[in-house]
């Protein structure tokens, strides 16, 4: 897709396991704002929450998530002042603070974490203009997703959809150069960002465990970035018939660009559903659903 | 020893994928060929990270070199930073080459003349952005050597 129709992230659908502490969490503690309740159309009971423009649904389903191993985290904006705010209210209610850094050089010194008490990791990011004074998140900064391939991962954000690049993370000598610092604690990198393999496990002598960057893409998606990280281990994938579900990470669509994203996903052979007409729904709008390479769902949405 | 054709491919580390790639395929016209150890596969089992370059006939795999290595002086365009790829190109297109060096801005020597008894006609010598040393030369018998061929992926 030489020029591509997407124009930032939507919403966000991500799991949680208790939607009261969940909501407690993103309203009482983010600042989110509750717009309703089971809209979310593709799982269980559901929260829909506004940042701005974007939302974000919390979507119920058992079990807490593993944040503290892979890559995945959504990251949220918000002013300097109310994040300091907003982590020492968090940190009064017992949420640990977590400072490690990431790769990207955009956001290496913007690094404060929380874990939810679903266990989903959540970035709060100071908004590059550095306005406001608020208290409460704005939007969605960045969204983080796993593959298991990542020149898949690339066919299909770079050249499928046309986002433009912003990052790539594991190319570099000094990437590796960087494992071996957060090896011998002199780096604290957040979960997802390095692992530990054996290069030469079949030679006497050579098979002790060294660290290795993980390899990471980020692209652009209008003023807002999608990141993939490579998976630190194999992943049971959605049944391949089902596209839509959570979690899901939903772009939005300029007007009338759902009919070319449809024809670039036809062209490169991609299984997608829609346009669906979903309602007035301020979140969801007209959408076209698919999944991404690793199996991540995705949605396309054009609000009207 | 019989039965070797050619010199089919060979693997070189860089210091920066993203920067070589630029080089490769926007100064010299290599195409790209893919990728590999892109995977949780070759993550977890230590398979190095790969992307190779087509150049002809030629299949060029860079990596990403673990420790930083030395880099020749700015001033240097010949000689074996540990190796030098010589890349045999027809006379014709032997100026668009040095063109293309000029207009990245890629420092070069040459072109220089090799001595008119042999088959080399003219060299130009220049250095990736991680100091790896190439070449390109066209041969005074180049309407007697086999026409060029298009590289053959084996899979």
């Amino acid at each position: 897709m030489a020029d591509t129709v997407i124009n930032g992230l939507g919403y966000l659908a991500i799991e949680v396991d208790d939607l009261d502490a969940a909501d407690a969490f993103y309203c009482g503690g983010l600042g989110f704002l509750r717009e309703g309740r089971d809209s979310w159309p593709y799982g269980g009971p559901s929260v829909l929450l506004a940042a701005g423009a974007q939302h974000l649904f919390l979507v119920e389903k058992p079990g807490k998530r593993a944040a503290e191993f892979g890559g995945t985290h959504q990251a949220y904006r918000i002013s300097a002042a109310g994040r300091e705010e907003v982590c020492a209210r968090l940190a009064a209610d017992g949420f640990g603070i977590e400072t490690y850094r990431e790769d990207r050089p955009a956001e290496a010194d913007d690094n404060y974490y929380v874990i939810d008490p679903s266990g989903n990791r959540v970035q709060l990011v100071v908004q590059a203009d550095g306005s406001g004074g608020g208290t409460a998140v704005t939007g969605i900064d960045h969204a983080c997703v796993e593959d298991i391939d990542l020149q898949w991962s690339e066919i299909f954000y770079a050249d499928i959809l046309g986002l433009p690049a912003a990052y790539v993370h594991a190319l570099r000598t000094e990437d590796y150069a960087r494992a071996r610092d957060w090896e011998a604690g002199r780096h604290d990198a957040a979960p997802g960002c390095n692992r530990m393999i054996r290069y030469y496990r079949i030679i006497p002598g050579q098979n002790r465990m060294q660290p290795r960057p993980s390899l990471q893409l980020f692209y652009r998606a209008g003023a807002d970035v999608v990141g993939i990280y490579m998976a630190m281990d194999d992943y049971a994938e959605p049944p391949e018939e089902q596209l839509q579900g959570s979690p899901c990470l939903a772009f939005s669509v300029v007007p009338g660009g759902l009919d070319a994203l449809a024809r670039a996903l036809e062209g490169a052979g991609r299984t997608f559903i829609g346009p669906i007409d979903e309602g007035d729904d301020a979140a969801l709008g007209a959408t076209i659903y698919c999944k991404d390479t690793g199996g991540n769902f995705l949605a396309f949405t054009e609000i009207k | 020893m019989s039965g070797i054709h050619s010199l089919n491919h060979t693997a070189m580390p860089v210091h920066d994928m993203d920067e070589a790639t630029a080089f490769y395929r926007d100064v010299l016209g290599a195409t790209s060929h893919g990728y590999t150890s892109h995977d949780l596969d070759g993550a977890t089992t230590g398979g190095a990270l790969f992307r190779s370059f087509v150049i002809g006939d030629f299949l060029l795999a860079i990596t990403v070199a673990r420790n930083l290595m030395d880099m020749p002086p700015e001033d240097q365009f010949r000689g074996a930073h540990g190796y030098r790829h010589g890349f045999q190109i027809t006379r014709a297109a032997f100026d668009d080459i040095i063109e293309s060096l000029k207009a990245h801005d890629i420092p070069f020597e040459g072109p220089v003349d090799h001595a008119e008894a042999g088959p080399f006609g003219q060299s130009v010598y220049f250095k990736d952005p991680s100091g790896n040393f190439l070449e390109f030369v066209w041969r005074r018998d180049e309407d007697t050597l086999p026409k060029q061929r298009d590289y053959i992926s084996p899979e």
